[in-house]
């Protein structure tokens, strides 16, 4: 038989296709030639007479070249249709893979735009994730413990003590014997652990190391990692049997990035002790890694039992006592018992806890506070946290933020697609009428958006990676937070939620404009017919973003000015050339008592010796976030009954007035002959005397502290002036400072030291000094005055600095959007331009053309902008110190700013509209 | 004597493919059943050259019309079998419509009768 395949190549010229497709022609004729051969022969033909037929039925092979070519030259229509072997879902991939490859194939023809459009995509989503991990590193992520949803705290679980009877509102701090008789009597838990409400930092040697050095430990019941359901990666954890009898279990479980640190290799606990003081505590556990305690963005290094408080904190033992409360506590719902099941059984369990607590006898007074007092259940699956109360508001305002940048970026991208869009109006139309469906060529186009977005979300992942940590040092102020932003899945979740998202609203528009016109027109006339139409979703689209990105500068405007307010407010002493510094006495063996009076006066005097220090002092509390108060003042001749506000109390040596450069009013300071044995004095602030003296001469004249011995009928010398004493944003409170000599049962931790000039500078020689004394003394935390004063603005600072970055980026983003707009308007009208200038417009008339439409635009953005930043402007007036929402300045400067946006998006196309040649522009189409 | 001459007839394009479309209406047919099938409805009277066929089938093909795939059977060489696309369903049922007005409108016009 002859070889047909060999005939028909030899006869058949090159048709210019691939060569698999030429092979397929070639085989299927071959075929065909075949099939009427046997045929012939079958009909009783010899193969000559048969071979004449088929060369026959095949013709001139010139003419079947010819019609094969222009067969094949036709335009290639996809068809809708599957074939029959092929699958739904082989078909729609199929099609997902075509489009997708056609896609990458139109981005990659326009580098230009492709760049331009993911940079602003990946800037929008990168923003948007970096804030999102910040903010579910803080609010949103739940502890790493068995079943966290069962979890919740008895109140809401601030750092706080307090010793008096009951709060005002609901009562959140627990003492001990409370915590253990709820523990035996509720009926809502299947666990209950206390944990004190703060860390204690304390001095202690590792492992029989000669050098101290500076632990956190956090004290928690036996109960502890039971009801958590945490269990140890080694060792053992604590059990109820290590709550009993105070001082009885000196033992402690690690942190496991605290024990790695210590002993990278060796695993055994055999002779790894912690010996705080004269206490050793034996390690008998690490806690898992995952699980650093249940305060997020503070972890300590070891957790103690509470059974061992007095040894770890020796000045204020309060494990006896019914009213000293300080611990947070936290409970396992019972299976099948609901949060208000539980909550009324613990109000119950409470009021009868506290009916025994007051004795047999109560008053009136008393048994009014009990049938008042409540606790308020408060879910704890994602922990405590004082940066939650801090940043819950401040992140929330900066994700708003964030997302109006990605709107801003996503209206630019649809403006290029839109530019695009008409560009390949002819395009489209071609395809739709030769028969491909509009759902199809929308699909092709947002395929394009779908890959854009992608590309976008890559490069804003990796761009958030890197945000999220200079997030995190901008949030943590001079010291690094233990919180781990890396994005998590529920992070990843939100990024790909937000780019599909982004992806509709860029790429929709678009596609439904590109298609959805009318096809007669688009083939006969080149696409202009359809652009007024563009041109007004282009200009809406810009509206829209200057009217954002004036809200995002208005508010920036409100944010940096309030800021400016905090770090301007009057703290009411001299924050200038002040260091402090933390010697802990306990660590060298020291006792409250009269021997470390007098260590700590001999090393006043000798720092005070140092050639450039002003004056030294000691004192409690030094305007670090935290201080003792107390509503329990009592002044005789006055009625007791309207309720005190919170009085802040301080121990003080006599220089510290001095050192802080606090004036005395009226009367005197503090002085050396304030001894123990003279009589007891203190002096108030100006708002002491208004709130306690009834604003009378208060010199002269006596009050109490609760029940403390010592601070009974304390006779009032001096009036200083108001000042700040815990915090920068607090109201003003009253206070009360009293000599050091008269008050040796407090352990008094902070160093103040005045100089002439840069007080850094001196800290070697201080140290030397200190050590000079007694070189047992840990000397730690050393911060200027200043510094310390300037970490309470961390959180409005990082507010004021994003929201300005964010709303400079939004007018950038919106400026390039009307540019491109603009200039594509002109280069529309080209046409137009050449006619005006022919018949005699001059430059200034052509660019005022052009001004004038981009100022109108912009002045609809504003007034838009306007309403919508006043109104913003009223909802975040709680996060502003000091501003008004109605504050005219930064509104004023934010339309300044985007009136200059507008001008020079304007100007760049204005001046390239002058430059149009009539006899060119008038040739344009 | 043919009744249209695909060769020589300003309509030769559209009648060749009507005559394809129509083989497929039933089923998918490979290129040289559809010669064959045309042969025998037309009772011989109407016969496809490769040079005529095979562009028609592409052309169709490329239109989107039609959809061609190569079906390997078990002990005998693969074809290409062709099938109509939904596409080329509503085009056959077109041209059928329009196909028939004309010759209708011959027949009265020049007194053809048609078989």
């Amino acid at each position: 038989m002859p070889d047909f395949r060999d005939y028909v190549r030899r006869r058949l010229p090159p048709l210019g296709l691939s060569g698999a497709r030429e092979g397929e022609v070639v085989e299927e004729l071959a075929l065909e030639l075949e099939e009427r051969y046997q045929r012939a022969l079958r009909g009783g033909l010899d193969e000559e007479q048969a071979w004449a037929e088929v060369r026959g039925a095949a013709g001139d092979w010139r003419e079947v070249t010819d019609e094969l070519r222009s067969a094949l030259a036709e335009p290639q229509v996809q068809t809708p249709e599957p074939d029959q072997e092929e699958t739904m879902f082989a078909r729609l991939t199929g099609e997902w893979r075509r489009d997708l490859a056609y896609a990458a194939r139109q981005l990659r023809k326009g580098p230009g735009f492709t760049t331009v459009a993911v940079v602003m995509l990946a800037l929008g989503v990168g923003a948007n994730t970096a804030i999102f991990s910040l903010l579910n590193a803080i609010l949103l992520r739940s502890l790493p413990v068995h079943e966290a949803a069962q979890l919740v705290f008895l109140g809401e679980p601030k750092a706080e003590g307090d010793t008096s009877f009951l709060p005002e509102g609901p009562t959140a701090v627990f003492s001990y014997p409370f915590f253990r008789a709820f523990q035996r009597d509720n009926q809502g838990f299947s666990d209950v652990a206390a944990i004190q409400s703060f860390l204690v930092f304390a001095w202690g040697r590792v492992a029989g190391n000669t050098a101290m050095e500076k632990v956190s430990l956090e004290l928690v019941s036996g109960s502890y990692f039971r009801t958590l359901g945490v269990n140890p990666m080694a060792g053992r954890a604590f059990t109820d049997a290590d709550d009993d009898g105070p001082g009885a279990h000196p033992i402690a479980v690690a942190r496991y990035g605290w024990w790695r640190e210590r002993f990278p290799t060796d695993p055994s606990f055999s002779g790894k002790n912690l010996t705080i003081g004269s206490t050793v505590y034996t390690i008998v556990g690490i806690a898992p890694p995952a699980f650093s305690g249940l305060t997020v963005g503070r972890q300590p290094d070891l957790w103690i039992p509470l059974s061992m408080q007095a040894e770890v904190w020796p000045d204020r033992n309060g494990l006896e006592k019914n009213m000293f409360r300080c611990l947070h506590m936290i409970g396992r719902l019972r299976p099948g018992v609901g949060r208000a099941q539980a909550q009324a059984n613990t109000n119950l369990v409470f009021r009868q806890i506290l009916r025994g607590f007051v004795g047999p006898k109560p008053t009136e007074n008393q048994l009014a506070n009990i049938q008042h007092a409540r606790i308020d259940l408060k879910p704890a699956a994602t922990g405590r946290s004082r940066l939650r109360q801090e940043y819950s508001a401040p992140l929330a305002v900066l994700m708003v933020v964030v997302v109006l940048v990605l709107l801003i970026a996503s209206a630019n991208v649809a403006n290029l697609l839109l530019a695009r869009a008409s560009a390949r109006q002819r395009e489209m139309a071609v395809r739709m009428s030769l028969g491909a469906q509009r759902g199809r060529v929308m699909r092709q186009l947002l395929s394009e958006s779908v890959l854009l977005g992608t590309l976008g979300a890559a490069f804003g992942v990796a761009f958030a990676f890197a945000a999220s940590r200079l997030l995190l040092a901008m949030v943590s102020g001079s010291e690094a937070l233990p919180i781990q932003v890396t994005p998590d899945a529920r992070v990843l979740a939100f990024t790909i939620a937000v780019t599909a998202i982004t992806v509709l609203l860029f790429g929709a528009a678009p596609a439904l404009r590109a298609t959805g016109l009318d096809l007669s027109t688009s083939l006969k006339t080149r696409a202009v017919v359809s652009g007024s139409g563009r041109n007004r979703l282009a200009r809406g689209l810009v509206v829209g973003q200057v009217a954002v990105s004036l809200l995002l500068l208005a508010g920036a405007g409100l944010f940096l000015r309030s800021l400016r307010n905090l770090i301007h407010v009057d703290v009411g002493f001299d924050r200038q050339n002040v260091v402090r510094m933390y010697i802990d006495p306990r660590a060298a063996g020291y006792h409250p008592d009269a021997r470390l009076v007098a260590t700590t006066e001999r090393i006043v005097n000798a720092v005070s010796a140092l050639p450039g220090v002003r004056s030294a002092a000691f004192a409690q509390d030094v305007f670090d976030g935290g201080g003792s108060s107390t509503t329990d003042v009592r002044v005789p001749g006055l009625p007791d009954s309207a309720p005190h506000p919170r009085t802040d109390l301080n121990v003080v040596d006599p220089h510290y007035l001095d050192v802080m450069k606090l004036p005395i009013l009226f009367g005197r300071g503090l002085a050396a002959p304030d001894t123990a044995t003279s009589r007891k004095v203190a002096v108030i602030n100006q708002t002491m005397v208004r709130t306690h003296f009834g604003g009378a001469w208060p010199i002269g004249r006596t009050f109490s502290v609760g029940d403390d011995r010592e601070a009974q009928d304390v006779e009032v010398v001096g009036v200083m002036q108001d000042a700040k004493y815990m915090e920068l944003e607090e109201e003003q409170m009253p206070a009360a400072i009293f000599p050091y000599a008269q008050h040796p049962q407090h352990f008094i931790f902070s160093f103040v030291v005045r100089s002439d000039g840069d007080p850094e500078s001196l800290i070697p020689a201080i140290r030397k000094t200190i050590a000079g004394v007694d070189p047992h003394l840990p000397v730690s935390d050393i911060r200027t005055l200043a510094q310390m004063v300037d970490d309470f603005t961390v959180n409005r600072r990082v507010v004021a600095q994003l929201s300005t970055f964010f709303g400079i980026l939004a007018a950038l983003l919106a400026s390039i959007g009307m540019y491109g707009v603009m200039s594509y308007g002109i280069a529309r009208r080209t046409n137009e331009f050449g006619i005006r200038m022919a018949l005699g417009a001059k430059r200034r008339d052509v660019v005022w053309v052009v001004l004038r439409e981009t100022l109108i635009l912009a002045g609809a953005g504003i007034a838009i902008g306007l309403v919508l930043a006043y109104e913003a402007a009223r909802l975040i007036e709680k996060l502003l110190f000091g501003v008004h929402a109605g504050n005219l300045l930064p509104f004023a400067l934010a339309i300044l700013a985007m009136v200059a946006v507008a001008l020079l998006a304007g100007w760049l196309p204005a001046r390239r509209a002058t430059r149009i040649d009539p006899s060119v522009a008038l040739r344009w189409e | 004597m043919p009744v249209i001459d695909p060769d020589a007839n300003a309509r030769k394009k559209g009648s060749a493919e009507l005559l394809v479309l129509a083989q497929l209406e039933a089923r998918p047919r490979h290129g040289y059943e559809i010669g064959v099938e045309i042969e025998r409805r037309s009772a011989g009277e109407v016969s496809f050259q490769i040079a005529s066929l095979y562009p028609v089938l592409y052309r169709l093909e490329r239109k989107g019309l039609i959809a061609g795939q190569w079906v390997e059977a078990a002990g005998q060489r693969r074809r290409r079998f062709y099938k109509l696309t939904p596409a080329g369903r509503k085009v056959l049922a077109e041209q059928r419509r329009s196909w028939s007005s004309f010759l209708l409108a011959l027949e009265r016009a020049a007194g053809l009768e048609h078989a």
